[in-house]
């Protein structure tokens, strides 16, 4: 299966689990819900901030069904403190 | 019109500057909010600050939020700047200005771009307290005016 190489950018506490970013290998086509599960096997200790983050793919928000089909930039977004 | 700001800053935020840079003969009103950082917050007593965004996606976000808000309300001017970084006691975290005809939609319009800011721009607050912890703060419990 081919695959794709894609960078994953983490904030806010995520990053005491990830570091900034880290690199990846994925098969194309691999799913947004795919890869917060590879993010959690990664580091199971993450999981409950996972479930609450959106996912921007290339800075757009996209759903969990959302195909990964070129190298991208992933950016792992937890709940927004701002303001 | 917006006003062409950087809407994130890694530097004190002259407020002064800012207001007079929204000034117009058209309008009747400006409405400023300037949400300035509290040395306490849940019973703890706050140290200092950062705030760190996901800048690139950040910056377009507040963009969008202030021309959405310029189009609905009819403004004059508006403008919003986020800071970054460290931030001490009493420092200012995130003006919104706007300006209009008349203060009935610099009001709204004001309120629906910190609320806006707040819900939909990918920043992050990590909060220090006095007694050496720290904590990634949430805005999932904050009450935002909901105007669509």
């Amino acid at each position: 299966m081919d695959s794709i190489d894609i960078k994953v950018i983490f904030f806010g506490a995520l990053k005491a689990h990830y570091g900034a970013e880290i690199a990846m290998s994925v098969p194309k086509g691999l799913k947004l819900r795919s890869l917060r599960m590879l993010l959690k096997e990664k580091s199971p200790e993450a999981s409950y901030i996972l479930e609450s983050c959106q996912i921007a793919v290339d800075s757009q928000l996209r759903q969990d069904t959302y195909s990964l089909d070129q190298p991208h930039e992933i950016a792992v977004l937890p709940p927004f403190s701002g303001g | 019109m917006s006003i062409n700001i950087e809407p994130l800053t890694y530097n004190e935020i002259d407020i002064n500057a800012l207001l007079k840079s929204i000034r117009s003969p058209l309008s009747g009103g400006i409405v400023m909010f300037s949400g300035e950082m509290r040395n306490i917050n849940k019973g703890r007593q706050v140290s200092f600050l950062e705030y760190e965004a996901y800048e690139v996606m950040a910056r377009t976000k507040i963009r969008d939020i202030v021309d959405h808000a310029i189009l609905k309300w009819k403004l004059n001017h508006a403008l919003c700047i986020h800071r970054l970084g460290r931030l001490e006691i009493t420092d200012c975290a995130v003006l919104v200005l706007t300006s209009s005809v008349h203060r009935a939609e610099a009001f709204e319009a004001n309120r629906f771009i910190i609320d806006k800011v707040k819900s939909d721009v990918p920043i992050w607050k990590k909060e220090f307290f006095t007694d050496g912890t720290f904590e990634w703060g949430n805005n999932s419990d904050c009450k935002c005016a909901v105007i669509s």
